[in-house]
């Protein structure tokens, strides 16, 4: 495998005191769509910030293209950053928030024009250039502010949550669009959200994250039928995965549960452990006594059992 | 719903308290301006006349006071622009839980009226003051800096009367700042002095403009501040209408000058509505 276009090794952040990211170690190929889910807290955010270069990682490093941009300031990164709010100038007409980043790059007039016609082009907004964007609907100033970042011909696009502000119809028909747009135009993309089924439906990996660290990294696929723990089962899959504290292997015989029945886990044990068929876990919370009997079965389930 | 009638009985008692104690005096004071009152006189003479605004505009000394007063009025409300602008954006984005307090002490000039501090800023940079006492102490100067009685102490005591006016607009428009706007700048390639001239400044630009009009006209009608800071040497339009009124008791010729304040504060409203229509994003 070439070198991946995004590097994130080893990257740490806290704030004051409390950590947000620990050793985060990700690697995004070129022209991937790739999702960093997690519940809210899970430092995705924060990573995603240290990304665009608006918050300095306390340690670690992040190469793009090969190259370090760690200590790289924002403006000098080529990348595009979609915030959740959007955030569009509000003095400025569309056509004056799509070419800004083209106005800082000092291109011409007409360059500016043609690309500024492309990028709205390319979101569907053609026509729009004089508005301004309290004139718009939630929904199309999305689309400004994704023509804004894709003007600038990023080398990396970042999307902080992009369908969380759009409402149910919208939010099925962004993610179908957001999808042709990046295979159209073949910019490496990272999406954060907190919506597995979001993550799962459109990105080609999914990266999993908790508590400021990756929990699995993998396409949609893998997480979904090889959740590398307790939590990524929980997290991942509709409905999510029921888990419950494993009864004492004699309760667990006495309701019918044989081990080994199947070297995939009787129809039973699949519906009573968990959605993800391939894998049985046990999440007790007390120091579990299933022992060696559940170990012996754990190895024909081929699952992995969490103590946590 | 109200009828028309019981709506136009709650309006009237307003109405009535500002016809009768702001309308009519300033009907007054216009008719006043172009009265006379003969020498050694105190009867007035209500024949029409131009003749003070003729001696405003002709007399240097009075033409010299009207500049001196405006160019007093632009550089506090330069000086308070420089200072405000720092201060409101560390209030709104650093200070954090201090925000209250700073904004508060800030406010104090506003609440304690204006005999009190400017009081307090003679006892700092009179020639005996805490200002001159320290530094000659310290050895780095040998005899007291000139504030009182000169136009810099009167501007130290008008920024620090006034600087509240500048500061609280500010603030009301940079909380409104649409939240990672300097983020989304900063990503599409704007650094720091970018982002202020094409993002922050023009956002705020209406917070300036009303904080500039405040100041402004608060400083062009100041009068204890340029009295007390003045002893008497810096005469400003608002001292020597009060000389006219209330030492020579010439009042039509007080009253004229108080007409041209008025003028000039007219002005600068009508200005600073125009500036705000011509400004991005006016319509709405």
């Amino acid at each position: 495998m070439t070198s991946p276009h995004v590097q994130i090794d080893g990257v740490a952040k806290s704030y004051g005191g409390a950590p947000a990211l620990r050793d985060a170690a990700i690697e995004i190929g070129e022209g991937e769509f790739a999702a960093l889910l997690g519940p809210s807290g899970c430092g995705k955010s924060t990573l995603l910030r240290i990304l665009s270069g608006l918050l300095e990682p306390d340690r670690g490093r992040i190469l793009l293209g090969g190259e370090d941009i760690t200590r790289l300031p924002a403006w000098d990164r080529d990348i595009g950053l979609v915030f959740q709010n959007y955030a569009l100038f509000p003095h400025m007409t569309v056509a004056q928030n799509v070419g800004f980043g083209l106005e800082m790059r000092r291109l011409s007039r007409g360059e500016t024009r043609t690309r500024v016609a492309d990028a709205l082009a390319a979101v569907g907004l053609t026509g729009f250039e004089r508005r301004r964007p309290a004139e718009l609907s939630g929904g199309q100033q999305q689309r400004v502010a994704i023509a804004r970042a894709i003007a600038i011909r990023p080398r990396l696009l970042l999307l902080d949550e992009p369908l969380s502000n759009l409402d149910a119809v919208l939010r099925s028909s962004v993610r179908s669009e957001l999808r042709e747009l990046h295979d159209r135009t073949g910019i490496t993309t990272v999406m954060v959200t907190h919506d597995q089924s979001e993550a799962l439906s459109i990105a080609d990996r999914v990266i999993l994250m908790k508590e400021g660290g990756v929990v699995q990294a993998g396409t949609p696929q893998e997480i979904y039928r090889h959740p590398a723990n307790a939590f990524a089962a929980s997290f991942v899959g509709s409905p999510p995965a029921a888990l419950f504290a494993l009864p004492p292997p004699a309760a667990a015989e006495a309701a019918g549960w044989q081990p080994g029945a199947s070297s995939r886990a009787s129809t039973a044990a699949r519906a009573a452990m968990i959605a993800a068929p391939a894998s049985a876990i046990c999440a007790s919370s007390a120091p579990c006594q299933c022992g060696s009997r559940i170990s012996s079965f754990r190895s024909r389930l081929r699952s992995r059992i969490a103590f946590s | 719903m109200l009828a028309a009638k019981s709506a136009r009985g709650l309006v009237a008692p307003a109405v009535l308290l500002t016809a009768g104690v702001f309308l009519a005096p300033f009907l007054l004071l216009l008719a006043m301006s172009l009265w006379s009152q003969p020498p050694g006189s105190l009867m007035l003479d209500v024949t029409p006349t131009g003749e003070h605004y003729r001696r405003i505009t002709t007399d240097s000394y009075y033409m010299t006071g009207l500049a001196r007063t405006i160019w007093l009025s632009l550089a506090t409300t330069a000086i308070c622009a420089a200072l405000a602008l720092p201060l409101a954006w560390w209030i709104v984005r650093r200070a954090g839980r201090f925000r209250g307090l700073v904004l508060a002490v800030v406010l104090i000039p506003m609440v304690c009226g204006a005999l009190l501090p400017t009081l307090g800023i003679v006892n700092l940079i009179g020639p005996l003051g805490v200002l001159n006492g320290t530094l000659k102490s310290l050895g780095l100067i040998d005899r007291s800096w000139k504030l009182l009685g000169t136009q810099a102490g009167i501007l130290i005591g008008l920024v620090h009367a006034f600087l509240p006016l500048m500061v609280l607009p500010l603030v009301a428009a940079m909380d409104r700042l649409p939240r990672d706007a300097e983020g989304a700048a900063m990503s599409l390639g704007a650094r720091r002095r970018a982002v202020w001239t094409r993002i922050i400044l023009p956002l705020c630009a209406p917070g300036l403009l009303a904080g500039s009009a405040l100041v402004f006209c608060a400083t062009l009608t100041a009068f204890v501040t340029p009295l007390i800071l003045g002893q008497g040497k810096i005469p400003t339009f608002a001292t020597m209408a009060y000389q006219q009124a209330s030492l020579v008791l010439d009042w039509p010729f007080a009253s004229a000058l108080a007409v041209v304040m008025l003028a000039i504060l007219a002005a600068i409203g009508a200005l600073g509505w125009a500036i705000r229509q011509a400004l991005p994003g006016a319509a709405r």
